[in-house]
């Protein structure tokens, strides 16, 4: 009793909310007995404040292992936006001035994000070995599978590292993992006696509307309608960046529409500011691949349309979770037609080098020293997920070692990540399968989500799905577009410095 | 034919085809080598330095067959170029259409054209917001480095915040009178504000019905533009001066001395800067020197006391000399540092144009 008004106190005084959202305080109470903790909640659901607010009970350092340094810098900001000074978050981009000032004084931080790369250095190791860290967060754990949809090679050199550290005890935190990958991240993060807590990656309030066409000229004619009845803003997903540019000019051609696209090959200030712009309501709708959405909190959006269907369940589930945070309803709409696989099985073949390739860079390995070895990598011509894949199977193999490997010994290397690769593979292209045997399987698809997670339906919303039957009426638009007033730059600058609100 | 085209073209024009097309592509990606440092002088062809910096190998490669392609230019020798009587046709009517590329001048501005509109868009989107009291907005930059030039030239108190709010409006007013009324529309679409976020250059050229190309170039040439006429009349432009000169600055130190003007900024003590930098506290001091002369801002007396720069200047004046050891000599006491900081700040200050009297910020 006296534990539970201690830890509103501490909720109200230290993130000013007067009471836990669905399931958090039961995980805080679990994380407080030093239990291993596996969380599985949804995007939204108020993940940081399971590992923050033990925080402000234990006396040691929280470290954060966090894959995405937009989403560390993201949480540092808004931390110390906050209030909390004790924060900071250690990557390979940090100023070498000021990251070893932090490094001498870092027993004075309480929450310390670090990539999993840069966990790696025996030089943090040594600071972190001499501190006191009560507790080891892995965010985004699934990365740490290769059963995972975004497997990150590094992730599994973290129970190493937590081992090193006396194993203080782990919380595991991601929104979507199969039952298989969240068997994968007990076993690898070796948590012991786990306590898990699971929440339904159902979410109620979205509806799901799947559509089939014989050709892309039919999909873009619907896209283009959507794009203009629904209510935004929304976004909508394709595979690939040309696609998203694409769409985005031709929505706002056809369309008169506000569209941007969003990409990993923009301009870093230019993405900046298309971001911004879609936070602050400037924007109908943004036509992004999967690079857009991570880290990114708008409560509003509306829907969620796939041009092309993603490669898993889990991708899919973690790209339409953007729609509706605000529990209103809202609506995500798959658009296929015969010709979509291809691109997917062509992006899964791209992200491991063929046998050609693997003999070259194996041969390339045995030549060098892993420095100049991965300077070489950097300008050979595969993806860059086949390079970080080839990396971590070479420093697996122990290519880097320095005795010279005999003809033979350089064979079984060969033959032993051949394999791998075969396996890894088809594992994707099994995943692949089930999504789109999910898109055409005539059934609920709701059930069908909850089916891919190991769940069973419990609840359906009255505008459930296709298969149930649901419409697009509800997020239809009824508000008349305004039209963009006329332009005149000396207008639009005498507004910009006046104090007219 | 786009703007990149007609800016190739131009650029053949004036090499006569003594340079090779590749010179010409190293022009205007803006290589920083001796040989097209000497070029653009030697042709007169500075203003259009790295004017294309987004241009690849293969797109410049395609333009160059494309021109030979439509009879613009001929090859003569080697990979080396003239313009045909009609590709000098084409770029005389381009060129008295585009009168913006006059007011480009890449080989001074380009290096610091980016930090400098960073620092304006921050700028300006805070000052947009804090005179309508409106302090929760989502900031245009993530770069710390940016945040924190903008932070110190940031007014405190509200009144300051209206009054340069005020004076941003007509200095802007009035550079932008002076370029076209298309270069003036992209730039100031381009700005951030309360309530709306500026727009990247495919959105503005897509909203101005232009291409991208040369709605970059006359946004670049609008910059160009304004730095110039800042470094020109910087009591005309007191608080873009003010801005660029934090820029300007940083652009002309050495690498380390950049380094630790980075730390005086964020408030750390020379000793502290020492421990985080691992170096001697001499070379520290050299930083610092070289920061005062750059800078006619640079607070000195933070170093050297009010009495001590006058009992040097005293003897400085008496012995006129820049000699250091003899000035030393007649002031025991005093550091050579100090001396060195002192008597360094003696060139700088008749450079400043009247600037520290004119006291901006004041109301
Ligand atoms: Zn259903």
């Amino acid at each position: 009793m006296l534990r539970k008004m201690q830890l509103e106190r501490l909720l109200k005084s230290h993130f000013g909310f007067n009471s836990f959202r669905k399931g958090q305080r039961e995980i805080i109470e679990d994380v407080l007995e030093k239990k291993d903790v596996l969380a599985m909640l949804p995007t939204g659901a108020g993940k940081s404040l399971l590992y923050l607010l033990p925080g402000y009970i234990f006396d040691g350092s929280i470290l954060i292992v966090s894959p995405l340094l937009s989403l560390m810098e993201d949480q540092v900001e808004q931390l110390k936006k906050a209030g909390e000074k004790r924060v900071v978050a250690i990557n390979s981009f940090m100023d070498p001035g000021e990251r070893s000032r932090v490094l001498h004084q870092l027993s004075k931080f309480k929450f310390i994000y670090v990539s999993p790369e840069i966990l790696q250095s025996p030089f943090l190791m040594n600071k972190l070995i001499h501190m006191k860290i009560s507790l080891f967060v892995v965010d985004e754990a699934h990365c740490i599978s290769q059963w995972g949809h975004e497997f990150r090679p590094h992730y599994l050199s973290l129970s190493e590292a937590r081992r090193k550290l006396g194993s203080p005890p782990c919380l595991a935190l991601t929104a979507t993992a199969t039952e298989e990958v969240r068997e994968d991240i007990k076993k690898q993060l070796e948590m012991k006696n786990v306590v898990c807590h699971i929440h339904s990656v159902d979410r109620e309030n979205i509806t799901f509307i799947v559509e089939p066409f014989f050709t892309c000229d039919e999909k873009m004619e619907r896209v283009k309608e959507l794009a203009k009845i629904l209510k935004g803003p929304g976004i909508i997903y394709t595979s690939t960046r040309a696609w998203a540019e694409n769409l985005s000019a031709f929505l706002m051609e056809s369309n008169q529409l506000k569209v941007a696209a969003y990409h990993g090959g923009m301009e870093t200030h230019d993405r900046l500011l298309i971001q911004k712009q879609f936070l602050n309501g400037q924007l109908d709708c943004i036509c992004a691949t999967n690079a857009f959405g991570m880290g990114i909190n708008k409560p509003n959006i509306r829907y969620v349309i796939h041009f092309h269907p993603p490669a898993n369940m889990e991708a899919y589930v973690q790209e339409i979770g953007r729609a509706g945070r605000d529990q209103c309803p809202s609506v995500a709409i798959l658009l296929y037609n015969e010709g979509d696989k291809e691109i997917p099985s062509l992006l899964i073949e791209h992200e491991f080098p063929d046998e050609n390739q693997l003999i070259e860079l194996i041969q390339a390995a045995s030549l060098m020293d892993k420095e100049r070895f991965l300077q070489w990598l950097e300008g050979y011509g595969i993806s860059s997920t086949a390079k970080r894949f080839i990396e971590f199977q070479f420093e697996q193999e122990k290519m880097f070692n320095r005795e010279e490997k005999t003809k033979e010994q350089l064979a079984i290397v060969f033959q032993t990540i051949l394999n791998h690769i075969q396996k890894r593979k088809q594992y994707k292209l099994n995943k692949l399968d089930e999504m789109f045997h999910w898109i055409v399987k005539k059934e609920c698809k709701r059930r069908g989500i909850l089916k891919a997670f190991g769940e069973h339906l419990t609840y359906k919303n009255k505008n459930c799905c296709t298969i149930c039957e649901a419409t697009i009426q509800p997020f239809l638009n009824h508000k008349k577009r305004e039209p963009d007033s006329f332009f005149q730059w000396e207008k639009e600058l005498h507004y910009i410095f006046s104090r007219v609100t | 034919m786009n703007v990149t085209c007609f800016l190739t073209l131009y650029v053949l024009k004036q090499f006569n085809g003594e340079r090779s097309a590749r010179g010409a592509f190293h022009l205007l990606k803006g290589k920083k080598n001796a040989q097209t440092l000497a070029d653009a002088k030697l042709f007169d062809v500075s203003h259009v330095f790295g004017a294309c910096n987004f241009i690849t190998d293969s797109t410049f490669q395609q333009m160059i067959d494309n021109l030979s392609n439509d009879r613009s230019i001929e090859e003569i020798s080697n990979n080396s170029y003239r313009l045909t009587a009609c590709g000098e046709e084409k770029l005389a009517s381009f060129l008295k259409e585009a009168d913006y590329i006059k007011q480009l001048n890449g080989l001074k501005y380009s290096p610091m054209e980016n930090k400098f509109w960073q620092l304006v868009m921050l700028y300006v989107q805070c000052i947009s917001n804090m005179v309508r009291k409106e302090n929760q907005f989502l900031p245009v930059s993530s770069d710390p480095a940016i945040f924190s030039l903008v932070k110190k030239q940031f007014p405190v108190t509200y009144n300051e915040r209206v009054w340069t709010a005020n004076q941003l409006l007509k200095e802007l007013s009035e550079l932008l009178t002076g370029v076209h009324e298309k270069s003036a529309g992209i730039f100031v679409l381009r700005l951030s504000r309360y309530k709306r976020i500026g727009l990247t250059i495919r959105q503005v050229a897509h909203f101005m019905k232009l291409e991208e190309d040369e709605t970059l170039l006359r946004f670049k040439a609008v910059l160009h533009h304004i730095m110039f006429s800042c470094f020109e009349w910087p009591d005309r432009y007191p608080v873009l001066f003010r801005l660029l000169n934090g820029v300007a600055l940083k652009e002309s130190l050495t690498l380390s001395a950049k380094k630790t003007l980075e730390w005086l900024n964020r408030g750390k003590p020379l000793e502290e800067i020492m421990k985080i930098r691992n170096l001697k506290r001499s070379t520290i001091e050299d930083h610092i020197v070289e920061i005062a002369m750059h800078d006619p801002h640079f607070p000195i007396e933070e170093y050297v006391s009010v009495e001590e720069q006058k009992a040097i200047l005293h003897v400085y004046e008496r012995l006129k000399t820049r000699r250091l050891k003899r000035i030393k000599d007649e002031l025991e006491t005093i550091s050579y540092f100090k001396i060195r900081m002192v008597i360094g700040r003696v060139g700088v200050e008749k450079d400043a144009v009247g600037e520290a009297s004119e006291k901006p910020f004041r109301i």
